[in-house]
């Protein structure tokens, strides 16, 4: 009888301890998500070296000839107007006479854009560069930019490009609010969704250097560095949220609104998950 | 014998009335019914899309309004499974997670 007890609370004990265990292995921490998700890709492609990501599907073997055609694009950036556009906007001071450096902590020679997105505390949210351009501007007294494309595409452009070389440095999310955003944006990542039951991780990581029809599937590492890209399919500027948007829509989902808060979460996943890598913004894209 | 064959005539009456045809005088019914399956849905972020229709809803509408309610029907019937599956879809995919 002494024995069954001993044993029954043994088992309850153990029982404990595994219960209080498996949050934890079922939950990993942002960053053994993020070096899983780097392995993943370095097993994956062994030849691509980590920096290369930044490239895209450009920087896989498969697409070899695609890299070349893309290098000659590079020569004659088609995002070079946008620059000039951004830089133009960037240095006009609005009617009050402020400019949108004195919305930013950060010094514009030094890189921006490697300090987005992030999460606020104080506001209890992700904040994106282009949510900042145009919150800035509003609380300027100037109207808000569209999301997508336009000038917003292009005063980001400028920041990515004067932000070039610099390294995303995301602090891991720590606090409970920021660890759920992130976690939001990991559910939004790797949830099937719409018509056709696919995710994104489905094209970007899983299938990630396939061909769909005559593209390359992008790997998902290094997406954030090179965004807003000139799209020759849109034959003009866009930034990540329309790019998100199209992606949703390509597997039959209704997209979301460009800087709500489910995109904002995903983008601070995906950057988090490109945290180490250089900014290669704004980039060149099919 | 015979109450089983009772019992199988009120199921499908019974289902019959469920499932009521679509045409011109329920066409309103089925139309809420697929809106609150898409609300639905949009409420758990599952609603689907597709480009080569964007807004069947306004299709159905212009089809009903053109007196064509077997397409309307179709439509609304389409958006309402649309809905349902996308619910199902976004429930199932609530804890969603690397597969590596």
């Amino acid at each position: 009888m002494k024995k069954l007890i001993i044993l029954a609370c043994t088992a309850l004990l153990a029982g404990c301890v595994t219960q209080k265990a498996a949050p934890d292995a079922a939950q990993p921490s942002p960053e053994q998500d993020r070096q899983s998700f780097v392995g993943y890709f370095q097993q994956r492609f062994p030849d691509v070296q980590l920096a290369d990501y930044a490239d895209g599907a450009y920087a896989l073997p498969v697409n070899a000839a695609a890299r070349e055609e893309w290098q000659t694009i590079e020569e004659f950036p088609p995002y070079e107007l946008a620059i000039g556009e951004g830089e133009s906007l960037w240095n006009t001071p609005f009617k009050n006479g402020k400019t949108y450096q004195d919305c930013f902590p950060y010094k514009l020679e030094d890189g921006i854009k490697q300090h987005y997105p992030q999460w606020s505390e104080e506001r209890k949210m992700v904040l994106t560069l282009e949510l900042a351009l145009n919150e800035c501007r509003e609380a300027n007294g100037e109207k808000p930019l569209g999301w997508k494309k336009g000038k917003i595409a292009s005063l980001s452009a400028y920041v990515g490009y004067m932000s070039r070389g610099k390294v995303q440095n995301m602090p891991a999310p720590n606090s409970s609010g920021a660890l759920a955003a992130y976690a939001a944006g990991r559910q939004h990542y790797y949830a099937k969704r719409g018509q056709l039951n696919m995710s994104c991780a489905d094209c970007h990581v899983y299938n990630s250097g396939m061909r769909v029809r005559s593209e390359v599937l992008s790997p998902s590492l290094g997406h954030t560095t090179h965004f807003p890209v000139y799209r020759s399919k849109w034959g003009e500027m866009g930034t990540l949220h329309r790019r998100f948007g199209g992606c949703n829509e390509q597997v039959r989902a209704k997209a979301f609104k460009p800087q709500g808060a489910e995109y904002r979460n995903l983008e601070y996943f995906l950057a988090y998950m490109n945290n180490g890598m250089a900014i290669n913004s704004p980039g060149a894209r099919k | 014998m015979k109450q089983f064959i009772s019992l199988l005539g009120v199921a499908f009456l019974t289902s019959g009335v469920a499932f009521a045809q679509c045409n011109k005088e329920t066409f309103a019914q089925h139309k809420a019914e697929a809106e609150a399956s898409r609300k639905k849905a949009s409420s758990v972020g599952g609603e689907w899309w597709m480009a080569s229709m964007p807004n069947p809803m306004k299709n159905a509408d212009e089809a009903a309004k053109a007196g064509k309610y077997e397409q309307a029907c179709e439509l609304v019937q389409m958006v309402k499974d649309w809905g349902e599956l996308g619910y199902a879809q976004a429930l199932r995919e609530k804890n969603a997670g690397p597969r590596f």
